[in-house]
């Protein structure tokens, strides 16, 4: 157990010992029948230690009040002391104010007596997590031969003693220590409320959140399904139109060859019919047939059946039906339940020549455009160079930014499991403060880089109501000094900006002897730096600017 | 004040985890990140400094519905406990619905869980806001550890004023406690709520006075 004495808290000129002050409070307030009021040591009955603790004679009263409550009434056991063993006490007491020495004392038969303190003034001290006793004080509790006199001990009688808490309540009843008896119980409908976060029912929110979610996610998934358009190409979009209209190998007919031979062809009606229901057949060149010199000779061709009526009827819707054609319909279709009547062959007559055969119609599909790609891409034109930042010689200079990010994620790995909001990367901010471009940057990192500006000796980052993000210093403590300053100074730069009329300044100085103070702010963020020079130089105000409003936009915010 | 995001549909309301420094908020917010399984959590942001950290996550409680037709968005806050970022404190209580105070149950810890509860409080009167107003359950934390505050004097201590409050043990760095703490707070902030839903719908307005 080590001693803890306070400096002097010097006593008010003319007041009462702590203890009088009590025993007259007390004797004031309260008063017991059958009991004579006395001093500590004509106590009715003494409180037991804590281990065998028994409940004292008398109830106990309400327990004195919590600090916020200095009202509370005073325990009657006004007489009651607490007995508290001398070897508990002797150590904490300065050698001057004992009679003998330490180690001897506790030997002593004195060191094996208890010091008996008053238990009316012990109980309001509880409270307040400290039990403290002037030396003069319990000079007046302490049994004979251990502490000088009051009037001997001098000015170390207001010297304060903080007794062992644990030691003084470990004594004292837990009776001693209830409630006060006025207390406003929990409200019943709080008390018989469910919890709104028991495990499992956060755990059954989970669930429902995630089948939410699934279920969002098929619905989502069937909506896009079913949004898909169809395959017609009306309904693609003009990107996929162009890529399906892309012709398929149509074969081109220039002319259409009567591909039929004469054994081949049953009977002319027949084959006529046939063809209408036939789809288009696919191109296949005909060769001419070789004739062999010994074959016998093919009568010339009749045309004379176009002459006819039924002929030129026939032609003629033939023509009409193939004014309008289309691509995919490259031969026309005669009626098909119509049926063909072949005139028989006639003589021919020499006077009429035979049509020249109708030239079809040639189909011929553009093909797609392609794209225009140049086969070299010209070449981009040479960016001019970052400005170097006149910073960077005297940053790379510091041998202490070379490898800070992971020193100072590794820290904040050790130290918490949290992890501080990163930035979103950004190259322009960590060109401006020279951080390594591999990580992304956090408010810790900004500041940091910040501190080891040559000159600058702390600044902190607060957020649009001043509450500190990050801090950092080059000199030991001191980001921390200004981080915990930093509201205060922000709410009276405040004030100050808004008296003046200029809540418009995004930059304050406020130059001194030894550290100078520049306050920076803009919509999200303020920064404030202390420096060695009453200004910062302008490049620094430039680049600190910048990387404030690089930080609004790639923060939190 | 809880804020009602009317396109949203949503409540946002705000909770801070509030106590010394080291007595396990931080732990008490991660815990509840890694443990919350909602698919509608935010990131864990972390407001750093070397020294301390201010730390914040929102998630989306579809279920807890204070008002017809709303769901509540429930905003997790830490502060940082030195006593050096009173400010800081100051700022993230601004607008607070309900406070976790975390008590660190080592003895030698109770003088600064006492301090740090009477900052809360000073703090909340900077904000025009009292602890009677102001949902708020306590934690004691580190009940795991040997020298340990007993959990009566723990409760004379901090839990002894005109109201009595909900308070949890707990072990946040092995997560006991620390969804129970959540459910209390919760509890609370959405009687509360529920309570003063009639007010709430006749507002029209994006923030609504608790």
């Amino acid at each position: 157990m080590t001693a803890s004495i306070p400096g002097g808290t010097a006593r008010p000129p003319g007041s009462q010992p702590l203890f009088e002050r009590a025993r007259k409070r007390v004797t004031q307030r309260l008063s017991l029948a059958g009991l004579n009021s006395g001093g500590v040591g004509s106590a009715k009955f003494k409180i037991p230690a804590a281990e065998a603790a028994p409940a004292p004679a008398a109830a106990p009263a309400a327990a004195p009040a919590a600090p916020a409550a200095p009202a509370a009434p005073v325990p009657e056991q006004v007489e009651a002391v607490l007995a508290l063993p001398a070897s508990v006490v002797i150590p904490l007491l300065p050698e001057t104010v004992l009679l003998a020495d330490p180690a001897s004392l506790l030997n002593s038969p004195q060191g094996q007596m208890d010091f008996r303190l008053p238990l009316g003034t012990v109980l309001p001290m509880l409270p307040s997590g400290k039990i403290e006793f002037s030396i003069g004080d319990l000079s007046q509790c302490a049994p004979d031969g251990i502490i000088h006199s009051v009037e001997s001990l001098g000015e170390w009688a207001a010297q304060n003693v903080l007794l062992p808490l644990p030691q003084v309540v470990m004594r004292i009843p837990p009776e001693f220590m209830t409630l006060r008896r006025d207390q406003k119980p929990i409200d019943t409908a709080v008390a018989a409320m469910d919890d709104p976060f028991s495990p499992e029912a956060l755990r059954a929110k989970a669930e429902a959140a995630q089948a939410a979610q699934a279920e969002l996610e098929q619905a989502s998934v069937e909506a896009a399904i079913s949004s898909t358009p169809s395959p017609a190409v009306e309904e693609l979009p003009a990107a996929a139109t162009a890529e399906i209209e892309t012709p398929e190998p149509v074969p081109i007919v220039e002319e259409v060859q009567p591909d039929v031979q004469p054994e081949e062809v049953p009977s002319p009606a027949s084959a006529v019919v046939e063809e209408a229901y036939e789809p288009v057949p696919a191109y296949r060149p005909v060769a001419e047939p070789s004739i062999p010199e010994e074959t016998p000779v093919i009568p010339e061709p009749d045309f004379s059946f176009t002459q006819s009526a039924e002929y030129q009827s026939l032609l003629s819707k033939l023509q009409m039906a193939e004014e309008p054609v289309a691509a995919a319909e490259p031969k026309p279709e005669p009626e098909p339940d119509q049926p063909v009547s072949i005139p028989e062959a006639r003589e021919v007559s020499p006077e009429p020549e035979p049509p020249a055969p109708r030239p079809l119609h040639t189909f011929s599909f553009p093909s797609p455009p392609k794209p225009q790609v140049a086969e070299t891409l010209p070449e981009r034109p040479p960016e001019a160079p970052l400005p170097a930042s006149p910073l960077s010689a005297a940053v790379d200079a510091a041998p202490a930014i070379s490898g800070s990010f992971h020193k100072a994620l590794q820290g904040l790995t050790h130290r918490e499991s949290a992890e501080e909001t990163p930035l979103v990367h950004h190259s322009e901010l960590h060109d401006l403060m020279r951080l390594p471009a591999e990580v992304p940057a956090g408010f810790k990192e900004f500041t940091r880089q910040l501190s080891l500006w040559p000159g600058m000796k702390c600044c902190v980052i607060c957020g649009p109501d001043g509450l500190p993000i990050a801090s950092a210093g080059s000199e030991g403590k001191s980001g921390d000094s200004l981080a915990a300053l930093a509201p205060r100074l922000f709410k009276n730069a405040s004030n100050l900006l808004a008296d003046l009329g200029r809540t418009d300044l995004f930059e304050m100085n406020f130059p001194g002897e030894a550290d100078s103070l520049t306050l920076f702010r803009n919509r999200h963020f303020i920064l404030i730096t202390v420096h060695v020079d009453e200004q910062l130089p302008t490049i620094y105000r430039q680049n600190i600017r910048e990387a404030l409003n690089l930080l609004a936009q790639s923060g939190p915010g | 004040m809880a804020f009602i995001n009317y396109s949203k549909r949503e409540i946002q309301l705000k909770i801070v985890y509030y106590g010394c420094a080291l007595s396990g908020k931080t732990t008490n917010l991660i815990n509840l990140h890694g443990g919350i399984t909602s698919t509608q959590k935010g990131d864990l942001v972390s407001l750093a400094t070397d020294a301390d950290r201010t730390l914040f996550f929102d998630f989306l409680s579809l279920n807890t519905q204070t008002l017809p037709g709303f769901d509540t968005r429930f905003q997790l806050y830490t502060v940082p406990g030195q006593p050096v970022y009173n400010t800081t404190r100051q700022l993230v209580l601004k607008g607070v619905d309900g406070i976790v105070f975390v008590v660190d149950s080592q003895w030698e810890r109770m003088e600064e869980n006492v301090e740090s509860f009477a900052n809360l409080q000073e703090n909340l009167i900077e904000n025009h806001l009292s602890l009677a107003q102001i949902p708020y359950v306590l934690q004691y934390n580190k009940r795991d550890m040997e020298n340990v505050a007993p959990l009566h004097y723990l409760e004379f201590t901090f839990n002894n004023r005109a109201n009595r409050v909900l308070s949890f043990e707990g072990c946040a760095n092995k997560g006991d406690g620390v969804l129970d703490t959540l459910n209390g707070v919760a509890r609370l902030l959405l009687a509360k709520y529920s309570k003063s839903a009639a007010p709430v719908r006749a507002l029209t307005g994006g923030n609504k006075p608790s």
